[in-house]
């Protein structure tokens, strides 16, 4: 008995220091960002000094004089691209961590049910047809939805009711996704290879180079849309991980939480596709990077992995613009960076899978 | 509480696994499920959970039918517990029980200061609160089968479902667990739950049901319903069944090799 009392004692301790550890790094992570931030805006071609960017934030919102070179450079060039990057490795890291607990499989992202694919598809198809910034946006949201939809419809059909229907669904995911790259393969062909081909060519890649304060403006819409569902249904992920039947028996209603997400991470992703393109592996890796350092409770996992998802993204941008003497698209570099940080999970995962 | 199950048909699809089964479970009473595997055991579970539909029939508890009752809500008053099985993320063995009060939590609403009161007194009932704080992932099967009870005792429901808590476990753990079991009963928990073990059945049941192929099915009490010719029947092997004495008097079923 009383070592019952002693060890509850010391176990609450523990959680309690466990509790606000995770606090602190979140803290401490928040505070890295804003410095991030703040060292990212300095930094580029033309490189600004402390100085410079204070009066040129002062002359901004105050005196409101003529825009000088650092004016122009911080509001309307690098300010919206920085912010961006944040929100955007945010906000595909976060819907990559919903998406893993709630197919109980720290191996997929969101490309899995061939979101992704079909966002990049609308908007290709948009770009293609010259159309509108919002007309972009909802090609890529209605063909990301459109994609998860048709993987959601294919894995009922065959499944049909029957136990197994994860595997299924990530299957026919690849088929839609696969689908889906074919098509974007059409649009590229059917393009003007002077006008269009390059642009949609180039997008494809992904890069921030082009956003300006309007698009990060724009984007914010959808991307809060999508992300506070994700975050507020955190505890309910954290029951999704033991599957389908142990959730229902602990009172979630799965079908609802399933769609609720999917449609978020939906929005959220194709908004980011449409604006920066395809940007891969980061709603992969970060989440387990996140892991490594919080754990799997959702609680943390699911907002830490916001900001080390910006942290992350906002360096690799910095890299594709700063290190190089030519600029080098932002999604070659992230591949570049995931293959090998995929590689390392297989090899690290083999041990609980066999 | 009560749970009455009324003529209950159950399968996948169109079709039939188990036909026609009636029976009831009150407070404080373990309801055993026997017959070999593929019989249908996990169907009838599925069925009464509610994670499958149920073909023909009625199940009720006191008397409402579960099929309108929130998932929410049957939480509240039916907990399950599964397999000690493998989870893909490390969770702390704390973080697994308190999942436990979900039922009691709205959409938005992480646990609160009760709930984790709630889960650290789960732990502590079956004896393994130096588990809190161990991940999930690294603790034994015997170990992963108590915590996934812990969680489900966390439910604060008044009927357990068990899918063969004793299977994967070994000997020690085995007796561990069944004595849980006897004990949560004691505290007026009704329990059913499946085993591969006639002797499990004699050492806890107050009632057995058997599940044979070609759909037969017996209802009864231990003592009456599992006898040398019914194992022969089920399990098609010889088994002498015999009464001894260790604190109390027990069945004990020995299998004749040839």
């Amino acid at each position: 008995m009383e070592r019952n009392i002693v060890s509850k004692l010391i176990n609450k301790k523990e959680s309690l220091e466990n509790k606000n550890h995770n606090k602190l790094i979140f803290i401490t992570l928040i505070m890295f960002l804003i410095g991030l931030i703040i060292v990212s805006l300095m930094l580029g071609r033309y490189n600004l000094s402390y100085k410079e960017m204070i009066d040129a934030v002062i002359n901004k919102f105050m005196i409101k004089e003529n825009a000088a070179i650092a004016e122009t450079i911080l509001f309307n060039v690098r300010g919206p691209r920085i912010f961006t990057a944040v929100l955007v490795g945010g906000t595909l890291s976060i819907a990559g961590a919903s998406y893993q607990s709630m197919f109980k499989n720290p191996m997929v992202s969101p490309d899995l049910l061939g979101v992704t694919s079909g966002a990049g598809f609308g908007a290709a198809l948009a770009l293609l047809l010259d159309l509108s910034f919002w007309s972009v946006q909802i090609f890529a949201f209605s063909f990301g939805v459109l994609a998860v939809f048709v993987t959601l419809t294919i894995g009922k059909v065959v499944s049909k009711g029957s136990s197994g229907k994860i595997i299924i669904l990530i299957l026919s995911g690849m088929i839609v996704g696969t689908l889906f790259k074919s098509f974007i393969s059409i649009t590229k062909y059917l393009a003007d290879p002077n006008d269009s081909l390059p642009e949609i060519t180039f997008w494809l890649m992904g890069s921030f180079s082009s956003v300006d304060s309007n698009d990060f403006l724009k984007l914010c819409i959808p991307v809060i849309i999508g992300v506070v569902p994700m975050i507020l249904l955190r505890w309910k992920l954290n029951v999704m991980t033991f599957g389908e039947e142990e959730a229902k028996s602990l009172g979630i209603e799965t079908e609802k939480i399933r769609i609720l997400i999917i449609i978020a991470s939906t929005i959220a992703t194709s908004a980011c596709i449409s604006i920066c393109g395809i940007i891969g592996w980061v709603g992969l890796i970060i989440p387990h990077i996140t892991r490594m350092i919080v754990g799997p409770n959702n609680n943390y996992l699911i907002p830490t992995s916001l900001v080390i998802g910006g942290i992350y993204l906002l360096i690799v941008d910095n890299i594709s613009r700063a290190v190089f003497p030519i600029e080098i698209p932002l999604g070659i570099l992230t591949s570049i960076i995931g293959a090998p940080f995929f590689l390392y999970l297989l090899l690290k995962a083999r041990r609980s899978w066999e | 509480m009560i749970l009455d199950i009324k003529n209950v048909s159950c399968g996948y699809g169109k079709k039939n696994i188990i036909e026609n089964i009636s029976f009831k479970i009150e407070c404080g009473e373990i309801l055993c499920l026997l017959g070999p595997n593929g019989v249908g055991k996990t169907t009838f579970f599925k069925s009464i959970l509610g994670f499958l539909p149920i073909q023909k029939g009625q199940v009720l508890l006191d008397n409402k039918d579960i099929k309108r009752i929130s998932r929410r809500e049957l939480a509240k008053k039916i907990a399950y517990v599964p397999q000690a099985h493998q989870s893909g993320f490390s969770f702390s063995v704390f973080d697994v029980v308190i999942m436990g009060r979900n039922p009691y939590s709205n959409y938005f609403k992480g646990p609160g200061k009760k709930d984790k009161e709630i889960a650290y007194d789960s732990l502590k009932q079956l004896g393994i609160l130096h588990l809190a704080h161990k991940l999930y992932t690294e603790i034994s099967g015997g170990e992963r089968q108590m915590v996934l009870i812990a969680r489900a005792i966390t439910q604060k429901t008044k009927l357990l479902i068990m899918d063969e808590p004793t299977s994967n476990l070994d000997f020690g753990n085995q007796v561990k667990v069944l004595n849980q079991i006897k004990k949560l009963s004691k505290k007026d928990m009704a329990i059913i739950m499946t085993t591969h073990s006639p002797d499990h059945v004699f050492l806890c049941a107050n009632k057995v049901i058997v599940f044979n192929k070609g759909k037969f099915t017996k209802i009864g009490k231990p003592k009456e319903v599992i006898t040398e010719g019914m194992l022969r029947d089920v399990y098609g092997v010889d088994v002498k069944v015999k009464e001894m004495f260790t604190n109390k008097r027990v069945k004990v079923c020995v299998p004749c090799l040839e």
